[in-house]
């Protein structure tokens, strides 16, 4: 079996979210951004970029894991995504890379 | 290679946001670059850049001085692009008309921009992409405009060249 090549990225959102420390609240999280996400780039490709909320990073921040082929349609999903949870919100991606570690080590840096 | 940002008038953003966002500066509009409505206004003696919808008034600007043009909506005639053919003028792409449009003119202006954005660079016209964000919501990092500049039909190394292009050619008054 092929193993699927995956990229990283740290978003941060430019209102204040709850991401939520109990599983019940992050779930809701998790099902509103990827209702969001889905709205962005339709059904069957969002499939193919497979984005995953990975970890909490706080500050309104999180990690997310998503396809090799679907990091560019990501990138742009978030940048065109102006509305969130009935808010007018906007995602930044901040920074991206090949492993989570050298994102978990740019955040400790920071 | 340092980026920057243009924003709209009355917006700044705080802290270190824009360091995080990746870039070295963003400049609000009004404050460190004037941006004037082409159509009512004459340009001063600072940097200024012409928006508007008046293709004449644009096309008045591009060959009086002024560093860029903004056409709302994208909408550039044959008559402008042949003035900014032969000046220094840059075409100056806003994002945030993008982001702000709803959900069923988004892809007719995703059009419009890169169909300007083509005309321009066949031109040789050098094309500078900004958010002209209004507010946090329409900010966009370094690696989304670059994707978005992308989208427009820009390849990886020009959309890096023009989103460093607010400090060079338009302005130029720092660094």
């Amino acid at each position: 079996m092929i193993r699927e090549k995956h990229r990283y990225l740290l978003v941060e959102a430019s209102e204040p979210i709850d991401i939520g420390i109990d599983r019940a609240a992050r779930q809701k999280f998790e099902r509103e951004l990827y209702a969001a996400l889905r709205a962005e780039l339709g059904e069957a490709h969002y499939f193919s970029v497979n984005p995953r909320l990975v970890l909490n990073t706080g500050n309104n921040s999180f990690l997310m894991k998503c396809s090799l082929k679907g990091f560019q349609s990501l990138v742009l999903a978030f940048a065109l995504m102006k509305q969130f949870d009935g808010r007018e919100m906007g995602f930044y991606t901040l920074k991206s890379s090949g492993t989570i570690r050298a994102l978990k080590d740019s955040l400790k840096m920071a | 290679m340092d980026f920057y940002d243009l924003v709209g008038p009355g917006f700044k953003p705080d802290g270190d946001l824009a360091a995080r966002l990746g870039y070295k500066s963003v400049f609000t509009a009004g404050n460190e670059l004037l941006v004037i409505d082409a159509g009512k206004e004459s340009g001063g003696h600072l940097p200024y850049v012409a928006n508007g919808n008046n293709q004449g008034r644009l096309a008045y600007h591009a060959k009086n001085g002024a560093q860029g043009v903004m056409p709302d909506g994208f909408a550039a005639d044959a008559s402008l692009i042949e003035t900014m053919r032969d000046g220094e003028c840059i075409m100056v792409i806003a994002i945030s008309q993008i982001t702000q449009a709803g959900a069923e003119s988004r892809p007719k202006m995703l059009y419009m921009a890169a169909k300007l954005f083509s005309a321009c660079r066949k031109a040789g016209i050098n094309v500078a992409f900004v958010s002209m964000a209004r507010s946090r919501a329409y900010l966009e990092s370094y690696i989304q405009m670059i994707e978005l500049a992308k989208l427009i039909g820009a390849d990886e190394q020009y959309a890096r060249y023009s989103i460093s292009r607010v400090n060079g050619t338009l302005g130029g008054m720092h660094d």
